[in-house]
């Protein structure tokens, strides 16, 4: 494995006991924007978790490139991925997640793709 | 730390190219976050090396470590800049504009 110093490693900490320290993953958009989001949301995704939990160098690095998918989109993925960590297992009316129209063809596809 | 999961909300620390997800409840502090922020870029850059400020607050007004973040009315989904120290002189406030998402 090579030891680039540029990549940021995050150690592979990550047992689920409340403590040991929050553990991060990096997802990188087609423009290179670096989302960072704790590795227990990003699991709430079925490609993601696999990505992360597989024999992957992405598993190794906890970082996963999508040159297919733009900044803006990324982002709204990720804070879909909070809301349905926060609302999973809900008893009541959640509330609803918005999302603009003009993005949801480019979201669709990438929700499709993530599988989630 | 024991926590109510229902209090608990995420915000995003926004500096240059990086978006920073990061879990707060009302009680939690900016050193917290800071925290957080280096917990997440691998500890290369330690907290006392982070500010973070509210939108559109720039230089001198950064956010007191031992502010909350219910004291500055930061809630669910807040967006909130960050710099980091570049060796003895802090960068300037930069946030890439990805689009608009809200």
């Amino acid at each position: 494995m090579s030891d680039d110093n540029f990549d940021r490693k995050i150690s592979p900490n990550d047992s689920s006991d409340g403590d040991s320290p929050t553990s991060y993953v990096k997802l990188i958009s087609a423009e290179g924007h670096e989302f960072y989001l704790e590795r227990r949301i990003a699991l709430a995704g079925k490609t993601l978790k696999a990505m992360l939990e597989g024999q992957f160098r992405e598993a190794e690095e906890a970082l996963i490139h999508f040159p297919e998918i733009s900044s803006h989109i990324l982002e709204k993925v990720i804070q879909y991925l909070h809301y349905k960590v926060r609302h999973t297992h809900s008893t009541v009316r959640i509330p609803e997640f918005q999302i603009r129209p003009e993005i949801a063809l480019e979201l669709l596809v990438a929700a499709s793709y993530l599988d989630c | 730390m024991s926590y109510n999961k229902n209090a608990m909300f995420y915000i995003r620390c926004k500096r240059r190219n990086q978006t920073f997800f990061i879990h707060v409840e009302g009680s939690s502090t900016f050193h917290s976050v800071k925290n957080q922020i280096s917990l997440a870029v691998g500890g290369s850059t330690p907290p006392e090396d982070i500010k973070i400020y509210l939108p559109q607050k720039t230089a001198e007004e950064d956010l007191p470590d031992d502010g909350t973040v219910s004291d500055h009315e930061v809630g669910n989904d807040a967006v909130l800049n960050v710099v980091f120290k570049d060796g003895e002189v802090w960068e300037d406030l930069e946030v890439e504009d990805i689009g608009v998402v809200e």
